[in-house]
């Protein structure tokens, strides 16, 4: 019986770094007249000897944020230079010192390839690393929001929210008046499409994530309805926008859609960055939360403020794109952790990287050709969607 | 907007009352949740260096008294928390000086066990420095004795294992005052003893503990002063010599209770058990004996 009581050697095993535990209190120590400090029962403290916390994963922070850094440049660069005209990289590079002034690179050996790369190919690769930054942080944030890894502005509704008022805008001829029409018109619908879901999900302070996709399935299928609706009422030349549009593209993009993008995107990640502590706390639930001095409804609003922001900031111009939202803000939580201050500048750079990448493969696969971007997004992601749900199954033993 | 009025506001760490000094001081006090009246006519005070024990059958209204407390639900008559209303408090001000335990504690993502610790400290950003609260998350996790798996997912942790996390990150809060809502269920032996002594610790080094317990003996090992409730309301109150009584306990329970003073002046405090059955033949159990078998604890 009393070998019961003495545990098994290596139990307990302090780690190196852990201070000889102070001898455990004896029974008859315990004394109802313990009311001075000094004759308490020794409790495990550790006042007098402060150890050491492991270290945070600086080092895995900084190799990632270097590689994705680095891998955007690559990749970008790549992009510019494949396509219909090939273009050397180290032409593009040149073109590049050229208008900031420098001289490195090589000269273009094609009379048009200048044009080509200034008119056509910068500005859509930038407007790629732009839609796909935002869409990454707009997922992370939402994620955080929901406290669901499970949750992407494509697949609960937002993105077809604001594609919504954007495609309203097309078909009342207001987008051909105004550049900043299109933003518009999917910012106000992204943002009343989040705030729906989020009424309708949420109950006693908690999102399950069955009622999460199910209102996700509603505004989809009604988001959809209305899209065709405005198909049907629109004339030819609209009606091409639209179809565009649902199935997201990059193609055609101008410095004008850059420039209406840019702000909204510095704006979203800036919040978001800032918001980005508050979520981790979050992530114990409302009331834990609550206690830890977070002003929760004014936290959630004001984060799918900034989900909305960005969305519309994506959606605006490139349509669609489903799954980055969801796909990278997951492999990024695998490699360096859940924090969020991580987590939302790393996404940011991850989809700018995935979606540049995606954007390069969808225009050279098929030669004289373009592959709609959504449609690759979707490829890749579809299956991710599948493992993620089979995965968190199996380890929360359903839905959770 | 609301960041730079954060900034303007400088927080600064809020005074610590004196040993003996009134932490808590609940009037009256009635919650009613969905329409129906859960609590009422609660009232109670609680001093810098004093342990209280909520105790009480299940259904009393203990964890919805604390919820209260926590500034969670809405009440009638008032709880003051250093003089002023709980409900009063803005939500930074009040995680300066309240920390909550809850029963249940779960995670959306996989933090770190370090990391959910740190989220203990979220109150005092920009207060206290980053070396200060690294110290005071390592005291805390040793305390707790979960410093031995710091750096181990919280998701793969045990159930007790997560109920000690948690407490960690409640005591790196550092607040004055700490409500603990059954902080030994998942827990055993030597970890319910422990964690009841640091809790008790904290109290004497001047902070106001208040506790909901079922183990009606740690209760009265524990706490300097205990509040019965049953159906939401107050049954007794004082010291658990005063509250404990065999009488009233047996009562209030619906089920015998004995309490035996130990000879080191302790209170052991035991349900009297159910006789045992003799075998009988399964197919003709007369159904009576069914209906009691349910009832046994």
């Amino acid at each position: 019986m009393s070998q019961q009581h003495t545990a098994p050697p290596g139990a307990h095993r302090p780690s190196p770094e852990l201070p000889e535990p102070p001898e455990q209190p004896r029974l008859a120590d315990i004394t109802r007249s313990a009311g001075a400090p000094a004759e308490l029962p020794r409790v495990l403290d550790y006042d007098a000897q402060p150890a050491a916390l492991p270290k945070p994963r600086k080092r895995r922070v900084a190799v990632l944020f270097i590689a994705l850094g680095a891998g955007l440049v690559v990749v970008t660069l790549l992009s510019a230079a494949l396509g219909q005209m090939q273009i050397p990289v180290t032409e593009v590079i040149g073109s590049l010192c050229r208008r900031a002034g420098l001289s490195c690179g090589a000269a273009p050996s094609h009379p048009l390839a200048d044009a080509a790369l200034w008119e056509v190919r910068f500005p859509r690769v930038v407007l790629g690393v732009f839609v796909g930054a935002a869409l990454a942080a707009a997922g992370a944030i939402m994620q955080g929001v929901f406290g669901n890894p499970l949750a992407d502005p494509g697949i609960v509704g937002v993105s077809s929210g604001a594609a919504m008022g954007a495609s309203l805008m097309i078909v009342t001829g207001l987008a051909a008046g105004s550049s900043f029409a299109l933003p518009i018109g999917a910012f106000v619908t992204g943002t009343l499409t989040a705030m729906l879901i989020y009424s309708m999900a949420r109950s006693r302070g908690r999102t399950q994530v069955v009622t999460l996709i199910l209102v996700g399935v509603a505004v989809n299928a009604f988001c959809g309805a209305a899209l065709a609706l405005m198909t049907f009422a629109a004339d030819m030349n609209q009606r091409e926008q639209i179809v565009f549009w649902q199935m997201g593209s990059l193609a055609g993009a101008l410095w004008d859609a850059v420039a209406t993008v840019l702000p909204l995107l510095v704006v979203g990640l800036v919040l978001a960055f800032g918001i980005a502590g508050k979520l981790d706390l979050l992530s114990l639930g409302d009331d834990a939360a609550r206690h830890l001095g977070v002003n929760i409804e004014r936290l959630r609003i004001y984060a799918i403020a900034i989900v909305a922001v960005l969305t519309a900031a994506a959606v605006a111009f490139a349509g669609i794109i489903g799954f980055v939202g969801l796909v990278v803000p997951h492999l990024i939580r695998m490699l360096v952790g859940p924090g969020h201050k991580v987590l939302v500048p790393a996404s940011a750079l991850g989809g700018a990287l995935l979606l540049v990448l995606a954007d390069t493969f969808a225009r050279t696969a098929v030669p004289y050709a373009e592959l709609p971007l959504g449609m690759i997004t979707a490829l890749i992601g579809g299956p991710f969607f599948f493992i993620l749900i089979k995965r968190s199954r199996t380890k929360n033993g359903g839905w959770l | 907007m609301s960041a730079l009025q954060r900034l303007g506001r400088s927080l600064t760490a809020p005074a610590r009352p004196a040993l003996g000094e009134i932490v808590v001081r609940a009037v009256d006090v009635s919650i009613a949740l969905g329409g129906t009246e859960i609590v009422r006519g609660v009232s109670c005070e609680v001093r810098a260096g004093e342990v209280l024990a909520i105790i009480g059958p299940n259904g009393a209204g203990k964890s919805t008294l604390l919820g209260a407390l926590a500034g969670d639900l809405s009440y009638g008559g008032s709880i003051e928390l250093e003089g002023r209303e709980v409900k009063d408090y803005p939500n930074r001000e009040l995680a300066l000086r309240r920390a909550v335990l809850r029963q249940t504690s779960t995670i959306a993502f996989p933090f770190d066990v370090v990391d959910v610790v740190k989220m203990g400290r979220a109150p005092w950003q920009s207060i206290t420095s980053v070396a200060e609260d690294d110290r005071v998350i390592a005291q805390e996790m040793l305390r707790s004795d979960t410093f031995r798996f710091a750096d181990r997912n919280f998701t793969s942790l045990s159930g007790g294992e997560r109920a000690r996390v948690s407490l960690a990150r409640a005591l790196a809060q550092r607040t004055t005052l700490l409500l603990l809502d059954e902080p030994t269920a998942a827990l055993d032996i030597n970890y319910q003893e422990q964690v009841l002594a640091v809790a008790r610790q904290s109290a004497r080094r001047g902070n106001a503990v208040i506790v909901v317990l079922h183990d009606l003996g740690a209760a009265a090992a524990y706490a300097d002063q205990v509040l019965l409730l049953a159906d939401g309301a107050m049954q007794a109150a004082g010291t658990p010599g005063e509250v404990m009584t065999a009488e009233r306990l047996s009562e209030v329970y619906r089920h015998p209770v004995r309490v035996l003073p130990e000879h080191d002046g302790s209170l052991l405090i035991v349900p009297v058990r159910f006789a045992d059955e003799p075998p009988g033949d399964p197919t003709q159990q007369p159904p009576e004996t069914t209906a009691e078998s349910e009832t046994s604890p």
